[in-house]
């Protein structure tokens, strides 16, 4: 039969406690409980007295251990923003060496010119056929694959939950869909060489959110949680 | 309890301006001010005392890196617990797959017999082992810490009434497996 939860709040109360006329008073009133506060007050005994049996350690001499994060991440960034220089530049020269509009404009000579389609309000004008920039999109470099299987260190020391989760999923270069419900409460956040699937994992544990992932580049993030344990429930004590 | 006495909030806060002013000593009387409390948090979450005293070396290292950022909106020891209490649940997690368990359990088949008081109670042990990170987290805050039940909230960043629905329910499953346990 299950105990009440008033009575089995009293037992806690009174185990942790631990006074004798609490004990009395408690047995006189509920003799049927008696082995279980006695249960209880063991138990909390037991706990309390393994918290007195920390050994007693000399405190080591504290020295400050450099972090190591993986860079790559931001190397890839730069290679990215290099590239984008690169690719905008060769637009812009392009764009600025088009020849001027002539009645009999010059043949140009290359296989990649794509016209662009003038609007019609100039139709009484000679077209001219426009050259955007010489590079044909097949050949760029496909953007980096992101590696889900890379392990990162990752410390934010307080941040929203939603940008703690962007900024998990940016450094392995994935884009991350919040569905809305998600409560967005101050996280932090320290993590030491783990995938940023498993960083959202264990956060998702401790905020009621399960990720998962959606193709190669995307993950989503549902404020649903398969653990069995629903961690940040707000229930009463009874 | 056997913990030092920690500082009053008023003497943290001086100890850290002097440290964001450069004074490395300040982080020193810190690091000695708080270190057996934080090492009995991450001994609780861990069970391993080496693997405790490792990750308490990086807790005050994260710490140590991170206390110019602190913004003085809650006590340094609220701050530093909460490092630590995530700092340990974090690494527990890493250190779950380990061959932990067979250590225990050998533990379990021949349990040496208690001497003294002073010597940890494997039931304890082997309980709360079975324990989640989480678990384990704020039974030490609660009962071995001795922290009220707003401190631990605010050490996990969580409100009072998650931080009371945690610890009932942490207690309860401790206390099922601490009683599965055969008494020696």
């Amino acid at each position: 039969m299950p105990i009440p939860p008033d009575v089995d709040e009293l037992m806690w109360a009174i185990a942790e406690n631990d006074t004798p006329d609490a004990v009395y008073d408690f047995e006189h009133r509920f003799p049927k409980y008696q082995q279980e506060l006695m249960r209880r007050i063991k138990t909390v005994q037991a706990l309390r007295a393994q918290g007195k049996t920390a050994p007693s350690r000399e405190i080591p001499v504290f020295q400050a251990r450099p972090v190591i994060i993986d860079r790559k991440p931001i190397q890839w960034l730069g290679y990215g923003a290099v590239c984008i220089a690169v690719i905008s530049t060769a637009v812009l020269a392009a764009t600025r060496n088009q020849p001027t509009p002539d009645p009999k404009p010059a043949p140009i000579n290359t296989t990649i010119v794509r016209p662009q389609v003038v609007p019609e309000i100039q139709s009484n004008q000679p077209r001219v056929p426009q050259a955007t920039a010489p590079i044909d999109p097949a050949k760029l470099p496909p953007p980096p694959r992101p590696d889900q299987s890379k392990k990162y260190d990752a410390v934010i020391e307080v941040a929203k939950l939603h940008d703690a989760i962007q900024m998990i999923a940016q450094i392995s270069g994935v884009s991350v869909t919040i569905a809305p419900g998600l409560e967005n409460p101050d996280v932090q956040v320290n993590f030491t060489q783990m995938t940023a699937m498993e960083m959202l994992t264990a956060l998702g544990k401790d905020y009621a959110f399960t990720p998962i992932i959606n193709g190669e580049r995307e993950i989503l993030i549902l404020p649903v949680k398969d653990d069995a344990e629903p961690a940040n429930q707000e229930n009463e004590l009874h | 309890m056997i913990y030092e006495s920690a500082g009053s909030f008023d003497e943290d806060t001086i100890l850290v301006e002097r440290f964001v002013a450069g004074d490395q000593a300040a982080f020193e009387t810190l690091y000695a001010r708080y270190y057996t409390r934080v090492f009995n948090l991450a001994r609780g979450v861990l069970i391993d005392p080496e693997e405790a005293a490792d990750a308490t070396q990086e807790i005050f290292a994260l710490v140590y890196r991170n206390l110019p950022k602190f913004n003085r909106q809650s006590k340094f020891s609220t701050w530093l617990f909460r490092i630590s209490v995530n700092r340990a649940i974090q690494e527990s997690r890493k250190r779950r797959f380990r061959n932990k368990t067979l250590e225990l359990d050998q533990a379990a088949e021949h349990p040496a017999p208690p001497q003294g008081g002073d010597e940890p109670d494997p039931r304890v042990q082997l309980a709360m082992e079975k324990l989640a990170p989480q678990d384990r987290a704020i039974i030490t805050l609660f009962y071995w810490q001795e922290l009220s039940l707003q401190e631990i909230a605010d050490s996990m960043s969580i409100n009072l009434n998650a931080a009371k629905t945690r610890l009932y329910r942490a207690r309860e499953r401790f206390r099922q497996y601490f009683e599965q346990e055969p008494e020696l």
